[in-house]
Protein backbone atom coordinates (compact mmCIF):
# COMPACT_ATOMS: atom_id res chain seq x y z
CA UNK A 1 0.00 0.00 0.00
CA UNK A 2 1.18 3.49 -0.81
CA UNK A 3 2.44 5.33 2.24
CA UNK A 4 -0.05 7.90 3.57
CA UNK A 5 -2.19 7.83 0.45
CA UNK A 6 -5.17 9.26 2.28
CA UNK A 7 -6.85 12.61 1.92
CA UNK A 8 -5.49 15.76 3.51
CA UNK A 9 -7.54 18.20 5.63
CA UNK A 10 -7.00 20.90 2.98
CA UNK A 11 -8.80 18.81 0.36
CA UNK A 12 -11.25 17.01 2.66
CA UNK A 13 -14.75 17.04 1.11
CA UNK A 14 -16.19 17.52 4.61
CA UNK A 15 -13.91 20.41 5.61
CA UNK A 16 -16.55 23.14 5.40
CA UNK A 17 -18.89 21.20 7.66
CA UNK A 18 -16.26 20.13 10.16
CA UNK A 19 -14.87 21.67 13.34
CA UNK A 20 -11.69 22.87 11.60
CA UNK A 21 -13.48 24.95 8.95
CA UNK A 22 -12.31 28.28 10.49
CA UNK A 23 -8.65 27.36 10.87
CA UNK A 24 -6.11 29.19 8.76
CA UNK A 25 -4.09 27.32 6.16
CA UNK A 26 -0.98 26.70 8.32
CA UNK A 27 -3.02 25.21 11.16
CA UNK A 28 -4.98 23.03 8.75
CA UNK A 29 -1.70 21.73 7.30
CA UNK A 30 -0.48 20.98 10.83
CA UNK A 31 -3.68 19.06 11.65
CA UNK A 32 -3.29 17.23 8.36
CA UNK A 33 0.26 16.15 9.23
CA UNK A 34 -0.74 15.02 12.69
CA UNK A 35 -3.98 13.13 12.04
CA UNK A 36 -4.20 9.46 11.17
CA UNK A 37 -6.56 8.60 8.32
CA UNK A 38 -8.00 5.14 7.96
CA UNK A 39 -10.54 3.41 5.81
CA UNK A 40 -13.09 1.20 7.52
CA UNK A 41 -15.05 -1.46 5.65
CA UNK A 42 -18.74 -2.07 6.25
CA UNK A 43 -19.24 -3.67 9.66
CA UNK A 44 -15.83 -2.74 11.10
CA UNK A 45 -15.91 -0.93 14.44
CA UNK A 46 -14.13 2.34 15.24
CA UNK A 47 -14.65 1.83 18.94
CA UNK A 48 -16.69 -0.37 21.23
CA UNK A 49 -19.05 0.63 24.04
CA UNK A 50 -17.22 0.58 27.37
CA UNK A 51 -13.73 1.28 26.00
CA UNK A 52 -11.78 4.38 26.91
CA UNK A 53 -11.59 7.35 24.52
CA UNK A 54 -8.25 8.91 23.74
CA UNK A 55 -9.04 11.05 20.74
CA UNK A 56 -11.52 12.46 18.30
CA UNK A 57 -12.80 10.88 15.09
CA UNK A 58 -13.67 13.12 12.12
CA UNK A 59 -15.76 11.52 9.40
CA UNK A 60 -14.40 12.29 5.96
CA UNK A 61 -16.78 10.12 3.94
CA UNK A 62 -19.42 7.45 4.49
CA UNK A 63 -21.91 6.75 7.24
CA UNK A 64 -21.31 5.41 10.73
CA UNK A 65 -23.94 4.15 13.13
CA UNK A 66 -23.68 4.68 16.86
CA UNK A 67 -25.37 1.89 18.72
CA UNK A 68 -26.04 1.19 22.35
CA UNK A 69 -26.35 -2.35 23.62
CA UNK A 70 -28.74 -2.85 26.52
CA UNK A 71 -28.41 -5.31 29.39
CA UNK A 72 -30.57 -7.74 27.41
CA UNK A 73 -28.02 -7.62 24.57
CA UNK A 74 -30.41 -5.72 22.31
CA UNK A 75 -28.74 -3.16 20.09
CA UNK A 76 -30.41 0.13 19.19
CA UNK A 77 -29.20 2.82 16.82
CA UNK A 78 -28.81 6.07 18.72
CA UNK A 79 -27.47 8.20 15.90
CA UNK A 80 -26.10 8.02 12.36
CA UNK A 81 -23.17 10.28 11.56
CA UNK A 82 -21.78 11.20 8.17
CA UNK A 83 -19.13 13.32 6.44
CA UNK A 84 -18.28 16.46 8.44
CA UNK A 85 -19.45 14.99 11.73
CA UNK A 86 -17.20 14.21 14.66
CA UNK A 87 -17.56 11.39 17.16
CA UNK A 88 -15.93 10.64 20.47
CA UNK A 89 -15.94 14.30 21.57
CA UNK A 90 -18.45 13.92 24.39
CA UNK A 91 -16.59 11.03 26.03
CA UNK A 92 -13.32 12.83 25.39
CA UNK A 93 -14.22 15.90 27.42
CA UNK A 94 -16.01 14.06 30.21
CA UNK A 95 -13.25 11.42 30.34
CA UNK A 96 -15.92 8.74 30.54
CA UNK A 97 -15.81 5.45 28.64
CA UNK A 98 -17.55 5.34 25.27
CA UNK A 99 -21.28 4.93 25.85
CA UNK A 100 -21.83 3.63 22.35
CA UNK A 101 -20.26 1.46 19.67
CA UNK A 102 -19.36 3.09 16.34
CA UNK A 103 -19.66 0.83 13.29
CA UNK A 104 -19.11 1.66 9.63
CA UNK A 105 -22.34 1.20 7.62
CA UNK A 106 -20.44 1.21 4.34
CA UNK A 107 -16.83 1.86 3.28
CA UNK A 108 -15.88 5.00 5.17
CA UNK A 109 -12.86 7.23 5.61
CA UNK A 110 -12.21 8.49 9.13
CA UNK A 111 -9.48 10.69 10.58
CA UNK A 112 -8.28 10.34 14.15
CA UNK A 113 -6.68 13.07 16.25
CA UNK A 114 -5.38 12.33 19.74
CA UNK A 115 -6.77 14.12 22.80
CA UNK A 116 -3.61 16.02 23.72
CA UNK A 117 -3.34 17.53 20.25
CA UNK A 118 -7.03 18.53 20.18
CA UNK A 119 -6.75 20.23 23.58
CA UNK A 120 -3.67 22.21 22.53
CA UNK A 121 -5.38 23.14 19.26
CA UNK A 122 -8.43 24.41 21.19
CA UNK A 123 -6.18 26.57 23.40
CA UNK A 124 -4.56 28.06 20.33
CA UNK A 125 -7.76 28.36 18.27
CA UNK A 126 -10.90 28.91 20.38
CA UNK A 127 -13.04 28.72 17.22
CA UNK A 128 -12.46 24.94 17.26
CA UNK A 129 -14.05 24.84 20.75
CA UNK A 130 -16.95 26.97 19.50
CA UNK A 131 -17.51 24.59 16.60
CA UNK A 132 -17.47 21.62 18.98
CA UNK A 133 -19.97 23.42 21.27
CA UNK A 134 -22.11 24.05 18.20
CA UNK A 135 -22.07 20.35 17.33
CA UNK A 136 -22.78 19.35 20.95
CA UNK A 137 -25.72 21.78 21.10
CA UNK A 138 -27.19 20.38 17.91
CA UNK A 139 -26.71 16.82 19.16
CA UNK A 140 -28.45 17.77 22.39
CA UNK A 141 -31.32 19.33 20.47
CA UNK A 142 -31.72 16.14 18.41
CA UNK A 143 -31.59 14.01 21.55
CA UNK A 144 -34.28 16.16 23.24
CA UNK A 145 -36.50 15.99 20.16
CA UNK A 146 -36.08 12.23 19.99
CA UNK A 147 -36.92 11.83 23.66
CA UNK A 148 -40.09 13.90 23.37
CA UNK A 149 -41.06 12.03 20.18
CA UNK A 150 -40.75 8.69 21.95
CA UNK A 151 -42.97 9.99 24.77
CA UNK A 152 -45.52 12.06 22.89
CA UNK A 153 -45.84 10.62 19.39
CA UNK A 154 -47.27 7.39 18.05
CA UNK A 155 -45.35 4.99 15.80
CA UNK A 156 -46.84 6.45 12.58
CA UNK A 157 -45.68 9.95 13.54
CA UNK A 158 -42.28 8.72 14.62
CA UNK A 159 -41.76 6.85 11.35
CA UNK A 160 -42.77 9.94 9.36
CA UNK A 161 -40.32 11.98 11.44
CA UNK A 162 -37.53 9.47 10.82
CA UNK A 163 -38.13 9.50 7.06
CA UNK A 164 -38.08 13.32 7.05
CA UNK A 165 -34.87 13.33 9.02
CA UNK A 166 -33.24 10.79 6.67
CA UNK A 167 -34.44 12.86 3.71
CA UNK A 168 -32.71 15.92 5.19
CA UNK A 169 -29.43 14.18 5.98
CA UNK A 170 -29.19 11.63 3.17
CA UNK A 171 -31.75 12.72 0.57
CA UNK A 172 -30.93 13.29 -3.08
CA UNK A 173 -33.51 14.94 -5.34
CA UNK A 174 -34.23 12.66 -8.28
CA UNK A 175 -37.12 12.91 -10.78
CA UNK A 176 -39.36 14.90 -8.44
CA UNK A 177 -38.82 12.63 -5.46
CA UNK A 178 -36.18 12.24 -2.77
CA UNK A 179 -33.98 9.17 -2.84
CA UNK A 180 -32.64 8.28 0.63
CA UNK A 181 -29.01 7.37 0.13
CA UNK A 182 -28.76 5.18 3.19
CA UNK A 183 -29.61 1.52 3.23
CA UNK A 184 -31.06 0.57 6.58
CA UNK A 185 -32.46 -2.81 7.48
CA UNK A 186 -35.99 -3.10 8.87
CA UNK A 187 -34.48 -4.00 12.26
CA UNK A 188 -32.31 -0.90 12.25
CA UNK A 189 -35.20 1.38 11.33
CA UNK A 190 -37.40 -0.23 13.97
CA UNK A 191 -34.82 0.37 16.74
CA UNK A 192 -34.45 3.99 15.62
CA UNK A 193 -38.12 4.71 16.37
CA UNK A 194 -38.47 2.32 19.29
CA UNK A 195 -40.88 -0.16 17.84
CA UNK A 196 -41.10 -3.80 16.82
CA UNK A 197 -40.05 -4.99 13.39
CA UNK A 198 -43.55 -6.17 12.48
CA UNK A 199 -45.09 -2.81 13.44
CA UNK A 200 -42.58 -0.96 11.29
CA UNK A 201 -43.34 -3.16 8.27
CA UNK A 202 -47.07 -2.52 8.73
CA UNK A 203 -46.63 1.24 8.80
CA UNK A 204 -44.20 1.23 5.87
CA UNK A 205 -46.91 -0.51 3.84
CA UNK A 206 -49.41 2.13 4.96
CA UNK A 207 -47.05 4.93 3.84
CA UNK A 208 -46.57 3.23 0.47
CA UNK A 209 -50.30 2.68 -0.01
CA UNK A 210 -50.89 6.38 0.73
CA UNK A 211 -48.39 7.30 -2.00
CA UNK A 212 -46.08 9.12 0.44
CA UNK A 213 -43.09 6.88 -0.13
CA UNK A 214 -41.92 4.35 -2.67
CA UNK A 215 -39.47 1.51 -2.34
CA UNK A 216 -37.23 -0.10 -4.92
CA UNK A 217 -35.30 -2.92 -3.35
CA UNK A 218 -33.70 -1.49 -0.23
CA UNK A 219 -33.88 2.09 -1.49
CA UNK A 220 -36.60 4.33 -0.07
CA UNK A 221 -37.96 7.34 -2.01
CA UNK A 222 -39.93 10.16 -0.40
CA UNK A 223 -42.63 11.15 -2.90
CA UNK A 224 -44.82 13.52 -0.94
CA UNK A 225 -42.86 15.59 1.56
CA UNK A 226 -45.81 17.82 2.56
CA UNK A 227 -47.97 14.86 3.44
CA UNK A 228 -45.06 13.31 5.34
CA UNK A 229 -44.84 16.53 7.39
CA UNK A 230 -48.56 16.23 8.17
CA UNK A 231 -48.18 12.60 9.19
CA UNK A 232 -45.19 13.49 11.36
CA UNK A 233 -47.36 16.03 13.17
CA UNK A 234 -44.59 18.60 13.06
CA UNK A 235 -45.63 22.20 13.60
CA UNK A 236 -43.06 24.89 13.01
CA UNK B 1 3.86 -13.40 9.08
CA UNK B 2 3.36 -9.93 7.66
CA UNK B 3 5.57 -7.33 9.25
CA UNK B 4 4.52 -5.76 12.53
CA UNK B 5 7.15 -4.11 14.67
CA UNK B 6 6.65 -5.37 18.18
CA UNK B 7 9.19 -5.74 20.95
CA UNK B 8 9.19 -7.09 24.45
CA UNK B 9 10.23 -4.58 27.10
CA UNK B 10 11.83 -4.87 30.53
CA UNK B 11 9.77 -4.16 33.67
CA UNK B 12 11.74 -0.94 34.35
CA UNK B 13 11.02 0.39 30.90
CA UNK B 14 7.34 -0.55 31.19
CA UNK B 15 7.10 1.35 34.47
CA UNK B 16 8.75 4.36 32.89
CA UNK B 17 6.39 4.35 29.89
CA UNK B 18 3.31 4.14 32.14
CA UNK B 19 4.32 7.39 33.81
CA UNK B 20 3.98 9.14 30.45
CA UNK B 21 0.98 7.33 28.99
CA UNK B 22 -2.34 6.27 30.57
CA UNK B 23 -3.22 2.60 30.80
CA UNK B 24 -6.80 1.34 30.56
CA UNK B 25 -8.55 -2.00 30.71
CA UNK B 26 -10.69 -3.24 27.81
CA UNK B 27 -14.09 -4.23 29.14
CA UNK B 28 -15.05 -6.04 25.97
CA UNK B 29 -13.31 -7.54 22.94
CA UNK B 30 -12.17 -4.68 20.75
CA UNK B 31 -10.21 -4.22 17.54
CA UNK B 32 -7.14 -2.01 17.87
CA UNK B 33 -6.73 -1.88 14.09
CA UNK B 34 -7.80 -3.76 11.00
CA UNK B 35 -5.68 -4.95 8.08
CA UNK B 36 -4.45 -2.08 5.93
CA UNK B 37 -4.94 0.52 8.64
CA UNK B 38 -2.49 2.80 10.39
CA UNK B 39 -2.72 2.31 14.17
CA UNK B 40 -4.19 5.42 15.84
CA UNK B 41 -1.95 4.84 18.87
CA UNK B 42 0.96 2.73 19.98
CA UNK B 43 0.02 -0.04 22.41
CA UNK B 44 1.97 -1.43 25.34
CA UNK B 45 0.36 -4.53 26.84
CA UNK B 46 0.41 -4.27 30.63
CA UNK B 47 -1.73 -7.31 31.34
CA UNK B 48 -3.72 -9.79 29.23
CA UNK B 49 -3.40 -10.59 25.52
CA UNK B 50 -3.75 -9.16 22.06
CA UNK B 51 -4.45 -11.44 19.14
CA UNK B 52 -2.82 -10.67 15.82
CA UNK B 53 -4.44 -12.11 12.70
CA UNK B 54 -4.24 -11.99 8.92
CA UNK B 55 -7.30 -12.56 6.74
CA UNK B 56 -9.19 -13.70 9.84
CA UNK B 57 -6.59 -16.40 10.50
CA UNK B 58 -4.74 -16.45 13.80
CA UNK B 59 -1.08 -15.43 13.53
CA UNK B 60 0.26 -14.59 16.95
CA UNK B 61 -0.72 -13.88 20.54
CA UNK B 62 1.05 -10.95 22.16
CA UNK B 63 1.19 -10.85 25.95
CA UNK B 64 2.23 -8.45 28.72
CA UNK B 65 5.36 -6.44 28.02
CA UNK B 66 4.91 -6.20 24.25
CA UNK B 67 4.93 -2.83 22.54
CA UNK B 68 3.36 -2.54 19.10
CA UNK B 69 2.23 0.01 16.56
CA UNK B 70 4.64 2.82 17.51
CA UNK B 71 6.76 2.84 14.36
CA UNK B 72 3.70 2.53 12.10
CA UNK B 73 2.00 5.40 13.94
CA UNK B 74 5.00 7.71 13.60
CA UNK B 75 5.62 6.76 9.97
CA UNK B 76 1.91 6.67 9.03
CA UNK B 77 2.57 3.20 7.70
CA UNK B 78 -0.39 0.81 7.30
CA UNK B 79 -0.14 -2.64 8.90
CA UNK B 80 -1.28 -5.63 6.85
CA UNK B 81 -2.49 -7.39 9.98
CA UNK B 82 -5.31 -6.85 12.41
CA UNK B 83 -5.06 -6.78 16.19
CA UNK B 84 -7.78 -7.45 18.70
CA UNK B 85 -7.69 -7.00 22.48
CA UNK B 86 -9.45 -9.51 24.71
CA UNK B 87 -11.67 -8.43 27.61
CA UNK B 88 -9.77 -7.35 30.73
CA UNK B 89 -6.60 -6.71 28.77
CA UNK B 90 -4.81 -3.68 30.21
CA UNK B 91 -3.11 -1.57 27.59
CA UNK B 92 -1.06 1.59 27.75
CA UNK B 93 -2.10 3.96 24.94
CA UNK B 94 0.90 5.70 23.42
CA UNK B 95 -0.43 8.82 21.73
CA UNK B 96 1.38 10.59 18.93
CA UNK B 97 1.53 14.02 20.59
CA UNK B 98 3.24 12.73 23.76
CA UNK B 99 5.57 10.61 21.61
CA UNK B 100 6.66 13.68 19.66
CA UNK B 101 7.21 15.50 22.98
CA UNK B 102 9.47 12.64 24.10
CA UNK B 103 11.48 13.07 20.90
CA UNK B 104 12.16 16.65 21.97
CA UNK B 105 12.67 15.73 25.63
CA UNK B 106 15.55 14.77 27.85
CA UNK B 107 14.85 11.17 28.83
CA UNK B 108 17.66 9.32 27.02
CA UNK B 109 16.29 5.81 27.64
CA UNK B 110 12.84 6.49 26.19
CA UNK B 111 14.28 8.63 23.43
CA UNK B 112 16.57 5.79 22.35
CA UNK B 113 13.75 3.23 22.48
CA UNK B 114 11.27 5.21 20.40
CA UNK B 115 13.94 6.53 18.03
CA UNK B 116 15.10 2.96 17.33
CA UNK B 117 11.53 1.89 16.59
CA UNK B 118 10.97 4.90 14.37
CA UNK B 119 14.19 4.60 12.38
CA UNK B 120 13.93 0.85 11.86
CA UNK B 121 10.94 1.30 9.65
CA UNK B 122 11.84 4.31 7.55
Amino acid sequence: MKKDSHSTCESCPARQEGIFCNLDFDDIVDVSHHKITNKYKKGQTLFVQGTHPFGLYCISSGNIKLTKTGVDGKESIVRIVHAGDIIGHRSLFTDEDFGKTATAMEDTEVCFIDKKYILSLIQKNPTVALNIINKLSRDMGHAENKLSSLHQKNVRERLAELLLSLKTTHGVKEDGRWRIELKLTREEMATMIGTANETLIRFMTEFKDAGIIEQEGKVIYVKDEDELLNWANIHY
Amino acid sequence: MKSLKHIELSRDLINKITTYFPSKKFKSQSHLFYEGQIPISGYLIIDGSIQVSYKKKFKKMLNAGYLLGVSELLNKKPIQLSAEAFPNTEVCFIDKTTLLEIFQGTDPELLTLFKTLYENVV
